[in-house]
């Protein structure tokens, strides 16, 4: 856990965005407490409260004074929207680029795209 | 942003030194109540040992009808002040490392092993006392010859009692602190200078053994002077000025040599 | 109970030297005899309520400098000053310091031949701050009879008897040096699940000195690297994780882009290279490695800290 090239911190916070995007930790749930996080990964309690307060200036988490934190209501919309944007600078935009970059024509990379969006397309409606 | 953590203000310089003065007390404290623990245990034992073989030994005497040249206690030439001495080197410096792990100073570590060495001498001297009281009183009894040639002595049994319990506490408190002094300067001072410091820790034994006619000292002293003790008001005192000045060079060689104490990094 | 203020450490010019420090003057010729430098020269301040990890290979002076904290020992030459912020005082027979100082060390200091309870309680009575309720609790965890003879007991498990004082104390500045040693895994991370729980609760200057670089770094907000006494760096560790990357790639790409920088550590595969370079890359270099074909990666500490303590070449 916690191994990639990031700083620690960067990284609890990828995974708590990533499960509130999962729908793994709902709207309104509470999450662990920074004592909680820090004793169960063996991470350093200000590393973890170091992810926690950018989550919460980040919107994706709110503390409740005295209960502890807890998911903000529409986290994951915003999570959702934000990557949905993010999408086409950082991952199509870099793909499509190396595609030119190789001589693939766009024909090949759309219908490779409309063949594997078919095959996930079904898998998520079933 | 880092984890929040209640702002505790220190103590100001007067919390501060009380803090420091109860420290200091908890750390003596403990260090004296282990020195007299161990005293009371393994000191208990032996004193009940000598006390059964100093009635025991009269009784088959006197059944064998035999003859007895003074006492137990006087032919065994401070055995009990031996043992203490022997205790001393084996209680105190053993908890040494333990007492600063656990926060102690020395100057709290050696004004412990003081006061309990005292408490262990007064507890030695009133046993002694009690015991030569009782040799007294058993030897003529059993029809033996009973006497002492050593020894501090006022005149009255009541006194003379008195004072051998403050000249064999005196007495015992120093063995114990030479016993004391010399561990701790074997961790201090190394295998040689070490071994070099036991005798001036002897010369202080001897001092308290010469001047208030005890122990080996007080034995040969007497055999040579042919004096039956000292009654004299100010050779007595004299003799306990003595036992106190050794007293004090023992204390004060134990303090100086913990002061120091280093604990090297054991690699 | 209040949590009291957690102490901060400065040590200013540190010098220790073990042996015969004496000059011996005979005539006009001072012969000087051999003495080992512990540390040399060490100017360093520790944060007060946080976990600093303190690294260094054997023989950088780790144990000397942790001793010096807890009056276990005096420097031969310069000042260190332990207390709450702004009221750090010499802890050389200095009660009110030395009683809210624990360190811990690896023989752990214990009274081998008689019951472990009568060592507890030696601490029980010295430590203001003593939670009797934790230590039992830990013992318990450990597996350890309070009826052993600390001197029957295995490494890991007197190891584990030193972690058990060392939280129990709640020392305002607690120091583990190489406490884990002998400890199986499940133990060590048992040991470090509950430095962390009891840190969170009990808010203390912890300082760790550790060889298990991998394990420990994520307990540490600071760290302490020490070489052949010195310091070689004092920062945070996330400071540290940026000092150092790594290029991986064809060789002449990956040696355009290192050019004349530190080279930490270099493998070879083939044509493929990997270095381990100083420093941080900008976003011009960031963008040229990846046109290149190199990519950068981040140096775990563990390597880094082994990189930046290896005996450089001019030195052999």
């Amino acid at each position: 856990m916690f191994d990639g090239p990031e700083p620690i911190y960067v990284q609890i916070a990828q995974m708590i965005r990533a499960q509130v995007l999962a729908g793994e930790l709902a709207e309104e749930e509470q999450v662990m407490s920074t004592t909680q996080f820090a004793t169960t990964f063996r991470i350093n309690p200000a590393t973890a409260a170091k992810a926690f307060a950018g989550l919460v200036d980040e919107g994706v988490l709110h503390k409740r004074r005295g209960l502890g934190m807890f998911v903000s209501p529409g986290a994951r919309e915003r999570l959702l929207a934000e990557h949905r944007r993010r999408y086409f600078d950082e991952v199509l935009g870099p793909a499509l680029a190396q595609a030119d970059l190789l001589g693939i024509p766009t024909g090949d990379v759309v219908a490779y795209m409309l063949g594997t969006r078919r095959s996930t397309d079904t898998k998520e409606r079933s | 942003m880092s984890a929040p953590l209640p702002v505790t203000a220190g103590p100001t310089a007067d919390e501060r030194a009380a803090l420091a003065r109860a420290a200091r007390r908890r750390a003596s404290r403990t260090v004296r109540r282990n020195v007299v623990a161990a005293f009371a245990t393994v000191g208990g034992w032996f004193w009940a040992i000598y006390a059964v073989v100093g009635v025991g030994v009269p009784l088959l005497v006197s059944r064998a009808g035999g003859e007895m040249d003074g006492g137990i206690f006087e032919s065994s030439a401070g055995t009990p002040r031996w043992f203490a001495f022997v205790l001393g080197i084996i209680v105190p410096a053993a908890a040494l490392t333990l007492h600063l792990a656990a926060g102690g100073t020395r100057a709290a570590f050696s004004a412990g092993v003081v006061r309990g060495a005292a408490l262990a001498g007064l507890g030695f001297g009133v046993l002694t006392a009690a015991y030569v009281s009782g040799e007294q009183v058993l030897y003529p009894a059993l029809g033996l010859d009973w006497g002492r040639a050593a020894g501090l002595a006022a005149g009255s049994p009541a006194a003379d009692a008195l004072l051998t319990v403050v000249a064999e506490a005196l007495a015992v408190t120093t063995y114990v602190l030479c016993g004391a002094a010399i561990a701790v300067g074997y961790k201090r001072l190394g295998v040689w200078t070490g071994t070099g410091f036991i005798l001036p820790m002897l010369v202080l034994i001897a001092l308290t053994d010469l001047a208030m006619r005890g122990g080996v000292g007080g034995l040969v002293l007497s055999n040579v002077a042919r004096s039956d003790g000292i009654a004299s008001a100010g050779a007595v005192a004299l003799g306990l000025a003595g036992g106190l000045l050794a007293l004090a060079l023992a204390a004060g060689a134990l303090h100086l040599l913990v002061r120091g104490v280093r604990l090297r990094p054991s690699t | 109970m209040t949590t009291p203020a957690p102490f901060g450490t400065r040590l200013d010019d540190v010098v220790v030297r073990y042996g015969s420090r004496s000059e011996v003057v005979g005539g006009s010729t001072r012969v000087r005899r051999e003495a080992t430098t512990a540390l040399d020269g060490v100017t360093l301040a520790i944060r007060p309520g946080v976990i600093t990890g303190v690294l260094g290979r054997n023989g950088a002076g780790k144990s000397t400098l942790l001793s010096l904290l807890a009056a276990f020992a005096r420097p031969t030459s310069g000042t260190v000053s332990v207390g709450p912020e702004g009221a750090e005082e010499d802890p050389w027979e200095n009660a009110w310091v030395t009683s809210n100082v624990q360190l811990v060390r690896e023989s752990g200091d214990l009274i081998d031949d008689e019951k472990l309870s009568e060592s507890l309680r030696y601490y029980a009575d010295l430590r203001p701050h003593w939670d009797a309720g934790l230590a039992v609790r830990l013992l318990d965890r450990f597996e350890i009879s309070t009826r052993t003879k600390p001197g029957a007991l295995s490494r890991g498990k007197r190891s584990a008897v030193g972690a058990t004082i060392g939280l129990a104390t709640r020392a305002p500045l607690t120091i583990f040096d190489e406490v884990y040693l002998g400890m199986d895994a499940p133990t060590r991370y048992a040991f470090y699940s509950e430095v962390l729980a009891d840190y969170a609760e009990h808010p203390r200057t912890i300082l760790l000195s550790s060889h298990l670089v991998e394990e420990v770094e994520r307990l540490f907000e600071d760290v302490v690297v020490l070489d052949r006494g010195r310091v070689l760096l004092a920062e945070p560790v996330e400071d540290m994780r940026a000092r150092g990357y790594s290029l991986t790639g064809p060789a002449a790409a990956v040696a355009e882009l290192t050019g004349a920088r530190r080279v930490l550590h270099e493998q070879r595969l083939g044509s493929t290279v990997q270095v381990t370079l100083e420093g941080a890359l900008g976003a011009d270099e960031r963008a040229a490695a990846r046109a290149a074909g190199v990519e950068i990666g981040t140096v775990p500490v563990q390597d880094l800290f082994v990189h930046l303590t290896e005996p450089r070449k001019a030195d052999r």
